[in-house]
């Protein structure tokens, strides 16, 4: 039972889903029907968000940031509105330096001993400024170096749908199939993260599954390292009448343990493939499988399912 | 102050908000104190807020669509006999939220928000306009809260770590506030900004 006043770590916990049902379920009770506890929650919130975007969290929080928090859609506006923050400061501060300047120096001018506090607020004044363009620039940084992911990612994609529609388009024997799976060809995966890991960046997974790798028995084998945050899997089509569908991840017991929204697929070179992300802390070593479903007015129908094993 | 507003989002089956329940409504949430839709207004945020962080796809439809149910019932009946109208409320609303996660689950709810995972990688070009954007609408948003309230949001941000502890130990000081009741006044002022960016992005 969690008792007031409550700790800014329990707080913490619940804004970050690490606490327990029946704690969640008290702080949910409590974030509606008291008034001081709804209060703290949303100055703890805010609070969070920029502990976050100004690289203050630790790394156990930050990994939960990431792959809980931002995982909403409510998580990821209050980050962007908190980057927007934090550039607002810096282009208020940047405006006013001038300004300031000019006063500090009139001050020590005019030999006003009692003006130091003044002269002392100026400098807090830049030295904040300061520090928010450093800020500033590192986060653009790291904005770019996860943009260089993307990119290279997409290069590889696009590298791999060639090959796919290459080896679709060429007439193939059983045997040839076979070949073909036994030998880890480029689509299985690519087994490291796309680029060294930027402090406070995501890294991804990626992985692309055709459909002649999903009626075999071997299947394609993943190994995740400990700092991946996110794996991104593209499934490669069979032709289908569907423009729409929908993802769910299953354990090995066949239970779900993620599910996608409304998916449209995307053709290159022809071939039709599907792109889900989803958190990698979904995934233990085990063996999954990616269920597809067409979506239709009517219901929707099952199309099948792209397996895989996890190695952690 | 914020206008109270008859649109509810998705009205309870059959049973439409009128303006008799919907001051029966304020009435009992007010328990008295006469706060002239002021405790409507602070319940129907803290619901938002809730659904919100839920990741429920439309927060403000099911805050509305808890509220409708509790303005039919106590339609229907008169009263309500609780200790307290906000844990009535909370109780509606983990239904409305079970109801929306199985409707979700089940495939049932035509899911018209964005597609939760990423088709493609997002243009570098679009996400600095919408940056740009949203840092031109937060300078706009600023310009319409009063010096007072400007001056404290940017001057409360300032600082890393022990700087801004000690920053803000002086601004509630110097305001005659705590510290706790400085980082609430932040957070609303915080808040205001937001959805005023919000509207301004979504509205062009």
């Amino acid at each position: 039972m969690i008792e007031a006043p409550y700790k800014s770590e329990v707080i913490t916990g619940y804004l970050l889903g690490s606490l327990s049902a029946a704690e969640t379920e008290q702080l949910d009770e409590l974030s509606i029907t008291d008034a001081t506890f709804a209060d703290a929650l949303r100055a703890a919130e805010a609070d969070l968000v920029d502990a976050y975007v100004l690289g203050e969290l630790g790394d156990d929080e930050r990994r939960l940031f990431e792959t809980r928090y931002l995982a909403s859609a409510h998580g990821r506006d209050k980050v962007e509105f908190a980057l927007s923050l934090v550039s607002y400061g810096e282009r208020q501060v940047s405006i006013e330096k001038p300004g300031r300047l000019a006063v500090l120096k009139s001050y020590f001018a005019q030999g006003h001993a009692l003006q130091w506090g003044f002269a002392a607020a100026a400098v807090v004044l830049l030295v904040a400024g300061s520090w928010l363009a450093t800020q500033n620039l590192r986060l653009r940084q790291q904005v770019r170096a996860t943009q260089a992911q993307a990119d290279e990612l997409r290069k590889r994609e696009q590298q791999l749908q060639r090959e796919l529609a290459a080896q679709q388009s060429a007439p193939r024997t059983g045997s040839e199939l076979a070949q073909g799976v036994e030998k880890p060809g480029p689509e299985q995966t690519t087994n490291e993260p796309l680029a060294p890991r930027q402090p406070g960046s995501t890294s991804i997974f990626s992985l692309v599954i055709t459909p002649q790798l999903r009626g075999i028995q071997r299947r394609p084998v993943i190994t995740l390292k400990p700092e991946t945050s996110l794996v991104s899997v593209k499934l490669v089509l069979e032709p289908n009448s569907f423009s729409s569908y929908r993802v769910v991840l299953l354990d090995e017991a066949g239970q779900s343990v993620w599910r996608s929204s409304i998916v449209r697929s995307q053709a290159t070179n022809g071939v039709e493939a599907l792109e889900v992300r989803f958190p990698a802390s979904v995934l233990k070593s085990d063996a999954f499988a990616l269920r597809v479903s067409g979506t239709a007015a009517n219901g929707d129908e099952v199309l099948g399912d792209y397996g895989f094993t996890v190695v952690r | 102050m914020e206008r109270l507003s008859l649109q509810t989002g998705r009205p309870a089956k059959e049973w439409t908000l009128g303006a008799s329940a919907f001051h029966r409504l304020l009435e009992w949430l007010d328990e008295g104190a006469g706060s002239s839709g002021q405790s409507y207004l602070e319940l129907r945020r803290r619901l938002v807020a809730y659904f919100d962080r839920k990741d429920c796809p439309a927060p403000d439809d099911l805050a509305d669509e808890t509220l409708n149910r509790v303005a039919r019932r106590l339609d229907e009946l008169g009263t309500i006999d609780i200790e307290a109208p906000a844990k009535y409320c909370y109780i509606i609303a983990r239904h409305v939220f079970l109801e929306n996660l199985r409707e979700r689950q089940n495939y049932r709810l035509l899911d018209d928000a964005a597609p939760q995972t990423v088709t493609s990688p997002p243009d570098p070009d679009d996400e600095k306009v919408v940056r740009e954007k949203m840092l031109d609408c937060l300078e706009g948003c600023t310009k319409t809260i009063d010096a007072a309230k400007r001056d404290l949001i940017l001057r409360y941000y300032i600082g890393k770590q022990q700087v801004k502890i000690k920053n803000r130990q002086a601004l509630a000081r110097e305001l005659g506030i705590s510290v706790n009741a400085l980082s609430i006044r932040a957070c609303r002022i915080r808040e205001k900004l937001g959805a005023c960016v919000k509207q301004c992005v979504s509205t062009g």
